[in-house]
C-alpha cells in the first residue's frame, strides 16, 4: 500500500510540475498578446 | 584565528581561481560544440549513445520541451531508485544482507538524490547495499549534477541567443555534461583518493577485536534495560572512492558512510580535505567563465565571480572567527591555541582538520549546494552555525551547486538590473535584452517559492508536538535552528544536516521529500521560462541609460540585492534561532 502511495504521489507531483510549466508558458503568451 | 589558518583559506581560493578560467573555457567549448582535446575519446561514445537511444542531436528544444524532458527524466529515474531500494534484499551486491529500505525513507532518499540534495535520514553503512549505493545513488550523483549544468547552459543560451525559439537539446546537454565534464574529472579524482587511502572494494565489513572491551547499557522499547559487553567492532568497507569523487564534483554531498567527510575512509588526509573543498567549488566557479565566454562578455562573468567571492569571504570570516573563539560557558578551561591543541571550539570537529579547515569546509559546502560535512554543524558556536544556514538561505548562489549556482545567481542578476532600471527610470536591460514584466514575474516566482517552502514547513513542524517537535534532541532557539536548518537544507537542495534532529520519521521523511521536490523543480521551471523569454528577444543597442553589468558597481549591487532579499526574508527566523542562542550563551545559558 505504501509503495503504491509513494509512486502515485511522485507521479502526481511531476504532473503538477508539467501543468505549472504549461501555465508559465501560457502566462508568457498572454502577456505578449496584451 | 591563526596566520596558518588564513594561509590555507587563501591557498584554497587561489587554487579555485587559477583553475576556473581553463575549465570554464573548456566547458564553453563543449556546450558550443567546438573542438576539444577530449573529442577523440568521447565523441564516438556520445554518437553510440544517441544511436542506441534514438536521440537526434541536431534537434533543438523550446524551453517548455526542455523542461518537460527534464521532468520526465527525473520522474523515471526517481521511481527506479525507489524500487531498487525497496528490492535491495533480493538483489545482488549485498554482502551484509541488509533488508529492504522502509517505504517513506526510500521515497525520501529517491527524491533526495534525484534533486541533487543528498539529504540522508539513514546511516548508509547499515541501510544501503553496495548495489543501491552504486546503481542508484552514485548514478544520481552523476546525472543530477549533469542536469544542473545542462539547465545553466540552457539559461546562458537564452541570454546569448537572439530571436530564437530554442535553448538546445536537454538530452545532448546532459550527455555532454556527464561525458566531457564529470566523468573524466571523476576518473582522475577517484584514483587520487585511492592513493590517499580512501577505500574501494566490495568486501564484507571487517571485524576488529577491541583492545579494550566496552560495556554498553541500552533501554529497549519495552522499557527494559540490558547491559552487554562489546568486544568487536564492524569496520564498514565498500566502493567509496568512486562515489566520493562524484559526491564532491557534482556538489551532491551524500556520504558513503554516516560520518560523511569526517570519516577517515572518505577523507583520510589534509590533502584529500583540500581536494574535496576544491572539487566542490571548481565547476561552479568555472561556470561564471563559461557564462562570460558564451555571452561574449567575459568581464560580466568575472563581475559575477567577484560577487560570489565577496560573499564567500564574508561567510568564511564569520565562521572562522566564531569557531576560533573560546566558548564563554567553559570559563575555567584553557581554549587557547598551543602546540597541544587547536584552540577555540573543537566540539564536533576532527582533530586532523582543526578549526580553520572545519569552518572553511562548512562555508564551502553550504555556499555550494553540496552538503558534505567534515565537522558537525550542530556543534558550531551559534554564529558559526548560522553561517551555513545563511549561505543556504541566500539561495546557494555563492558559486553554488553545479549549474544550480549559476542559474540561481542569474535570477538575482535579473532582479538587480530591474532595480537598477527603476533607479534611473529606464526599461531595464541585461546584455542587450530588455527585461520585461514577464521576466520579472518569473524571477520573483523563483525567489518566493524558496522561502515559502522553508518557512511554511518549519512553522508546521514547530506547531505539531507529536510530529515535528518530538524528533528534536535540543530545546529553545537551538531546537528551532535544527528544524529550520532541515527544511532550508532540503528546499535549497543542499542536504547537509545540522544534526540533533531524528529525521527518520514518517513526518520528516515525507515533508522533507516535498520540500526537496519543490525546491528543485518548482524553481527550475520559472528559470527556464526566463531563458525561453530572453532567447526570443531582439538585441537593443546600449544607450546612456543602460546599466553596465561588468563593473564593480554592478558587483556591489548584485551582492546588495542577494543580501537584502535574503535578510528581509529570513531575519525574523534567524533572530529567534542562532542570534537569540548567541545572546543567551553570553548570558550563561546553553541548550
Amino acid at each position: 500500500m505504501w509503495d503504491v502511495g509513494c509512486i502515485a504521489a511522485s507521479v502526481l507531483f511531476f504532473m503538477v510540475a508539467i501543468g505549472y510549466t504549461i501555465g508559465c508558458e501560457r502566462l508568457g503568451a498572454k502577456e505578449k498578446q496584451g | 584565528m591563526t596566520a596558518n589558518g588564513w594561509f590555507q583559506i587563501f591557498f584554497f581560493f587561489a587554487l579555485v581561481l587559477v583553475c576556473a578560467k581553463p575549465l570554464g573555457v573548456y566547458m564553453a567549448r563543449v556546450f558550443e560544440r567546438e573542438r576539444t582535446w577530449a573529442d577523440r575519446i568521447f565523441r564516438p561514445i556520445e554518437r553510440l549513445i544517441y544511436r542506441v537511444t534514438g536521440i537526434d542531436e541536431s534537434r533543438e528544444m523550446a524551453w517548455t520541451e526542455y523542461a518537460i524532458a527534464m521532468l520526465v527524466f527525473s520522474l523515471v529515474t526517481m521511481i527506479v531508485t525507489y524500487l531498487i531500494e525497496r528490492l535491495q534484499h533480493v538483489l545482488p551486491l549485498n554482502p551484509q544482507h541488509l533488508v529492504a529500505v522502509a517505504p517513506d525513507l526510500a521515497l525520501n532518499t529517491a527524491a533526495s538524490f534525484t534533486t541533487n540534495t543528498n539529504w540522508q535520514a539513514y546511516a548508509p553503512e547499515t541501510t544501503m547495499s553496495y548495489l543501491t549505493q552504486m546503481l542508484t545513488l552514485a548514478y544520481h550523483n552523476f546525472f543530477s549534477g549533469a542536469v544542473g549544468i545542462a539547465l545553466a547552459i540552457a539559461l546562458v543560451r537564452g541570454i546569448s541567443r537572439r530571436e530564437s525559439k530554442t535553448l538546445g537539446n536537454f538530452w545532448v546537454d546532459t550527455t555532454r555534461a556527464s561525458l566531457w565534464v564529470l566523468l573524466p574529472g571523476c576518473l582522475i579524482y577517484a584514483l587520487l583518493l585511492v592513493s590517499q587511502g580512501v577505500v574501494q572494494n566490495f568486501r564484507p565489513y571487517d571485524q576488529a577485536k577491541l583492545v579494550q572491551s566496552q560495556t554498553v547499557t541500552a533501554t529497549g522499547t519495552d522499557g527494559k534495560t540490558t547491559t552487554q559487553t562489546v568486544t568487536t567492532q564492524s569496520i564498514a568497507q565498500g566502493p567509496t572512492a568512486s562515489q566520493e569523487a562524484i559526491k564532491m564534483l557534482g556538489t551532491n554531498g551524500g556520504g558513503f558512510f554516516n560520518a560523511n567527510s569526517a570519516h577517515p575512509f572518505e577523507n583520510p588526509t589534509p590533502l584529500t580535505n583540500l581536494m574535496q573543498m576544491f572539487s566542490i567549488f571548481v565547476i561552479p566557479a568555472a561556470l561564471t567563465v563559461t557564462l562570460g565566454r558564451m555571452t561574449k562578455s567575459p568581464k560580466h562573468g568575472w563581475a559575477v565571480f567577484a560577487a560570489m567571492a565577496a560573499l564567500f569571504f564574508v561567510g568564511v570570516l564569520v565562521a572562522y572567527y566564531a569557531e576560533a573563539q573560546p566558548n564563554p560557558l567553559l570559563h575555567s578551561v584553557s581554549q587557547h591555541v598551543s602546540p597541544l591543541q587547536a584552540g577555540g571550539n573543537m566540539e564536533g570537529k576532527e582533530v586532523r582538520f582543526g578549526v580553520a579547515n572545519s569552518a572553511l569546509f562548512a562555508t564551502v559546502t553550504t555556499d555550494a549546494s553540496c552538503g558534505a560535512v567534515n565537522s558537525m554543524h550542530d556543534s558550531f558556536m551559534p554564529l558559526g552555525g548560522m553561517v551555513p544556514l545563511v549561505n543556504i538561505m541566500l539561495g546557494e548562489v555563492v558559486f553554488g551547486g553545479v549549474g544550480a549556482g549559476l542559474y540561481g545567481v542569474l535570477m538575482f542578476v535579473v532582479l538587480s538590473v530591474f532595480i537598477a532600471g527603476l533607479m534611473v527610470g529606464r526599461t531595464p536591460e541585461y546584455l542587450g535584452k530588455k527585461i520585461e514584466s514577464y521576466d520579472v514575474k518569473m524571477a520573483m516566482l523563483y525567489v518566493l517559492i524558496f522561502p515559502l517552502s522553508i518557512l511554511i514547513f518549519s512553522a508546521v513542524a514547530l506547531m505539531m508536538p507529536n510530529l515535528g517537535l518530538s524528533a528534536l534532541t535540543n530545546i529553545g532557539p537551538h531546537g528551532l535552528s535544527e528544524i529550520l536548518y532541515a527544511y532550508t537544507s532540503a528546499t535549497g537542495n543542499n542536504g547537509s544536516a545540522f544534526g540533533g534532529l531524528s529525521a527518520n520519521t514518517h513526518w520528516y521523511n515525507l515533508s522533507l521529500t516535498a520540500a526537496m521536490l519543490i525546491g528543485r523543480f518548482m524553481m527550475i521551471i520559472p528559470m527556464l521560462a526566463i531563458a525561453g523569454s530572453l532567447a526570443k528577444k531582439k538585441l537593443v543597442p546600449p544607450s546612456p541609460g543602460t546599466f553596465p553589468v561588468h563593473t564593480p558597481l554592478f558587483t556591489v549591487l548584485l551582492v546588495g540585492v542577494i543580501l537584502i532579499v535574503g535578510s528581509l526574508t529570513f531575519f525574523p527566523a534567524l533572530s529567534l534561532g542562532p542570534i537569540l542562542e548567541h545572546l543567551l550563551m553570553h548570558a550563561g545559558k546553553s541548550f
